[in-house]
């Protein structure tokens, strides 16, 4: 038996000796919890002829065994089943079943976390009612876990829960040594940087004091040669900073340029679907912020990490030769030290959270009001919205408060411990001093060193925090580097010699998930240089056809063929050269007006763009423009209406002179004197291109060659405008059906006019509201 | 008969309408002439009897007994019901049933711990219903103040949590909650 959601052992084991059910006949099962916390758990079971329920809650026993009760049991006979129902509800989901006596029955009801295993087992039992069921798919299996049993919490199965980070860490391990050369390098500079830090207090105190300034010292007197030496050292790490700061900056733009073309190379390979299933928006600005994350992992972190640690290894072993009681002194201060710094840093963060919170709220308030400031006039809503503003405001003033009143309370008393413990080593060494255990230059190297062990604890103390974020960076990073490809190119393409443009789909079928076909077996042909129109309710398939076609998904059943070759065996290239799109949704990038249609075809000459402009009825707007086709729109720049960013988008299909042309609802958003300019100009681009139009508006498709109807998913009718409507059939009702429409529209502004006859000025606005409506 | 319509709603009352059990689901008796509720502008055909309706609250979050649209399986309104209160015992408990079955959310009693993960976070929790592990995506989309001092979680799944009063949270749970409103 194949489990949506796995049924526990001893409930199968109830079902088998107490229902006589031979569980290993069965071909689905799924288990799931009610929405109610009364409800307790539900297993469906079904085989080719019946669908069983059974409810009940599993307990454990005082042998510590599990044991199941059953609270209700009922079952069906499929064919008596006509149809499957999934509503969904605010607590979860509903599937119940509409018998053939026309009868309805409650299967269960569960929380949302089972909406999809539900829709799915649906789905799955009407397969088996047809005789379609061939197992369930791999992928429709509820994956745990297998670390902490928590369910996936999206399509990709990472759980975020026990997400291993050693292997992002493995992972990031070929960049590292992509850039080893220049990792090598800053970290030597920065080890000779430590290294001057790490000599110069010694010069400075036990050097200088011992040697130089106290009689019968080696170098008593020559206070000249130790402020060289200290200029000198002080030269030495200026220059090494300089020069490590410069191969930093390029490496660092280096490591930037190489993850995000990284990134967007996959983004641009991955299918439509992987983003279908995931959040889009802001996914730029997220690699952004992501790859900068990454890149200070690379040239900042790493390096500073490795000499914190070299550092702190160095001074204690100098410390523990020079004097290992006071070393001990500093061994002990340094666990407290760090204690005391992480918990005060963990606290600092959430005030600086809530700070953030408060600030974002604020800020919201404000860009709020401001946008809609004439609205707040309008209803006079001056002096809520500043109360509003005040206890906002006042929010951000308490968390800045609180924040400033806690690092001016307890950064300080942590220095105080520290200083504490500094006043210690004064007062032993000072002693050892007296007894003349030790120089007093010696102790004065000794409190800089001490000093000096502070900021690398600081630096890696800090990084835990930045380390976890840069894991996150990155794993978020490889998952869309590691995506694979639903719609894969063929190795070997076969190539097309002088495409015509004929349109084959050979019972076709597709579904966006597994639950619902898209489209079920559709079978049509355009000959080259046709028109074909798609018509057909919201949610019926039409664009879907049009996706299948140029391969932004693969067909789950049957053929999609242009000249007679099927699209999976085409190259990208040859596919999407040959077709052109036109959807409802325009995408203009920022640029100039000739750069957005010249995008279609590299080297586009001006004659070639404006012609296309032209055809698709762009030009005479973009001539009323002061820049003309010059004209820079886009982000902060002209704003284009729908209409114009249509026909731009026309002009930008029409340039590439394709053999198969696609107008996705793309004349929806116009007035009806442009969409017949545009229909003119479709149809004298028929003959050299096979059309495909997809319009809700009939009167755009009724000049089309030949006509099909789809209904969820199905063809339902096919032919020329005047045979369907001979047909009677789904177009029929449709055309009647927005006839109607118009005719309400035009005898509502009839009488509209009659009214403003009386007024003057009013009628013309009328008459040509009455001139734009159309069906 | 008075027949309370304003032209975009009908009010049902029960004078005209009756709520009754169909096998597993609510169902809905119209006793008066269909033809008088047809002033609605969503103009539907309404029938006499309807095996299965559907509820929904117009104010899910303020008013639990009122207004509430009662919808045919296509999810065509039948009518809105001002006040479930002014029905007959026996279909108020049928009313208060179905609703209950449509709204039911946890209620979370106590904030045990917040773990951050990858993007998403894992709030353990006590409920009314026992103990869970919430997991939000997108955690300040899915934490949502209803009013001044209630929230509401949404999880990956779309399910929902209700802390009824943040106030009245014990302090280790507000700290917690803090971060994110």
């Amino acid at each position: 038996m194949d489990m949506l959601v796995n049924i526990p052992g001893e409930v199968l084991g109830y079902i088998e000796n107490n229902k006589g059910i031979p569980v290993s006949e069965m071909l689905i099962g799924l288990s799931c919890r009610g929405n109610m916390p009364a409800s307790g758990n539900i297993y469906l079971l079904a085989d080719e002829q019946t669908l069983n329920v059974l409810e009940g809650v599993s307990a454990v026993d005082n042998s510590m065994r599990s044991v199941f009760t059953e609270t209700g049991f009922s079952s069906y006979k499929l064919c008596d089943i006509e149809s499957f129902d999934i509503e969904e509800i605010i607590s979860g989901v509903r599937l119940s079943i509409r018998l053939k006596n026309e009868s309805n029955a409650l299967i269960c009801e569960s929380s949302n976390t089972f909406k999809e295993p539900l829709s799915l087992f649906a789905g799955y039992l009407r397969l088996i009612q047809i005789g379609e069921f061939n197992g369930v798919d791999e992928a429709d299996k509820e994956a745990l876990c297998p670390g902490c049993g928590r369910r996936f919490p999206d399509a990709n199965k990472i759980c975020p829960y026990c997400a291993d980070k050693s292997g992002v860490v493995k992972r990031l391990i070929p960049f590292l040594k992509r850039y080893m050369k220049e990792m090598l390098t800053i970290l030597a500079l920065m080890g000779l940087i430590s290294a001057v830090g790490v000599i110069t207090p010694y010069l400075g105190n036990s050097f200088y004091i011992d040697k130089v300034l106290t009689e019968g010292g080696e170098f008593y007197g020559m206070v000249t040669l130790v402020i060289s030496l200290l200029i000198a050292m002080r030269l030495v790490s200026f220059a090494v900073t300089i020069l490590n700061d410069i191969v930093t900056a390029k490496i660092s733009a280096n490591i930037v340029y190489d993850l995000k073309n990284m990134i967007f190379e996959a983004i641009n390979r991955l299918s439509l679907s992987f983003f279908n299933s995931r959040r889009t928006g802001g996914l730029m600005t997220q690699i952004e912020s992501d790859s900068n994350t990454l890149y200070s992992f690379f040239s900042e972190m790493v390096p500073n990490l490795v000499v914190a640690f070299v550092k702190i290894f160095a001074i204690t072993v100098v410390m523990l030769m020079m004097n290992p009681l006071l070393a001990l002194i500093t061994v002990i201060i340094v666990p407290l030290y760090v204690l005391m710094v992480t918990r005060a840093f963990k606290r600092n963060r959430r005030f600086w959270r809530v700070f953030f919170i408060k600030s974002r709220a604020l800020n919201g308030k404000l860009t709020d009001v401001l946008s809609g400031l004439r609205i707040v006039k309008v209803f006079a809503k001056e002096k809520e919205e500043s109360e509003e503003f005040k206890k906002l405001s006042y929010g951000k003033m308490k968390s800045k408060r609180d924040r400033d009143m806690y690092a001016a309370i307890v950064f300080p008393a942590i220095s105080f411990v520290l200083y504490l413990g500094t006043v210690a080593v004064w007062a032993i060494g000072g002693i050892t001093v007296i007894r003349g255990e030790m120089s007093y230059g010696d102790l004065l190297t000794f409190v800089s060193y001490m000093g000096l062990v502070y900021n690398p604890l600081n630096y890696i103390i800090n990084s835990v925090n930045r380390m976890s974020e840069c894991f996150n960076a990155a794993s978020r990073l490889f998952e869309i580097s590691d995506a694979i490809p639903d719609v894969v190119e063929s190795q070997n393409p076969v190539h097309i010699e002088n495409i015509k443009g004929e349109i084959e789909f050979k019972n076709v079928s597709f579904s966006y998930t597994k639950a619902k076909k898209t489209i079920d077996s559709i079978s049509f042909r355009v000959e080259a240089g046709k028109t074909l129109g798609i018509v057909g309710r919201t949610g019926a398939g039409k664009s879907t056809i049009v996706n299948l076609l140029t391969r932004l998904y693969d067909v789950t059943g049957g053929e999609v063929l242009i000249d007679g070759v099927n699209v999976r065996d085409m190259s990208f290239k040859q596919l999407r050269d040959s077709v052109a799109i036109v959807s409802q949704e325009t995408y203009l990038f920022s640029g100039t007006i000739f750069e957005n249609i010249a995008y279609s075809m590299k080297n586009a000459t001006h004659e070639e763009v404006v012609e296309a402009a032209i055809q698709a009825g762009a030009h005479d707007f973009i001539m009323r423009l002061p820049d003309a086709y010059e004209t820079r729109i886009g982000y902060g720049h002209k704003d284009l209406s729908g209409g114009e960013r249509q026909r731009i988008s026309i002009a930008r299909a029409l340039l590439k002179k394709p053999k198969i042309l696609i107008l996705d609802e793309a004349t929806a958003a116009m007035d009806t004197a442009t969409e017949k300019k545009i229909e003119n100009a479709i149809e004298r681009l028929s003959g050299s291109c096979t059309t495909i139009m997809i319009a809700h508006r009939l009167s755009t498709l009724k000049s089309a060659d030949s006509l099909i109807v789809i209904e969820n998913g199905k063809l339902y009718e096919e032919g020329t405008h005047t045979q369907l409507l001979e047909k009677e059939g789904i177009y029929h009702k449709l055309y009647t059906l927005q006839l109607e429409a118009l005719r309400n529209i035009i005898s509502d502004d009839g009488d509209e006019e009659n009214k403003h006859e009386k007024m003057p000025g009013a009628g013309p606005r009328q008459r040509r509201r009455s001139a734009g409506a159309s069906i | 008969m008075d027949i309370k319509t304003n032209n975009t709603v009908v009010y049902l009352t029960p004078e005209f309408t009756h709520f009754v059990k169909c096998s597993d689901f609510l169902g809905l008796d119209i006793t008066c002439d269909t033809s008088l509720l047809k002033e609605s502008a969503l103009d539907i055909d309404r029938k006499s009897h309807y095996d299965r309706v559907k509820l929904r609250r117009a104010f899910p979050f303020t008013s639990s007994e009122n207004y509430i649209s009662v919808l045919d399986e296509d999810l065509n309104e039948i009518g809105l019901i001002e006040d479930i209160t002014v029905y007959p015992e026996y279909e108020i408990v049928l009313i208060r049933e179905e609703l209950e079955r449509v709204y039911y959310s946890a209620h979370i009693l106590k904030i045990k711990s917040v773990k951050e993960k990858l993007g998403y976070a894992y709030f353990a929790v006590q409920c009314d219903c026992g103990d869970i592990d919430i997991p939000l995506r997108d955690i300040y989309r899915s934490i949502i103040r209803i009013g001044e001092d209630r929230i509401v979680m949404i999880d990956v799944d779309g399910n929902r949590y209700y802390i009824d009063s943040v106030e009245a949270l014990d302090k280790k749970s507000r700290k917690k909650l803090e971060m994110y409103i």
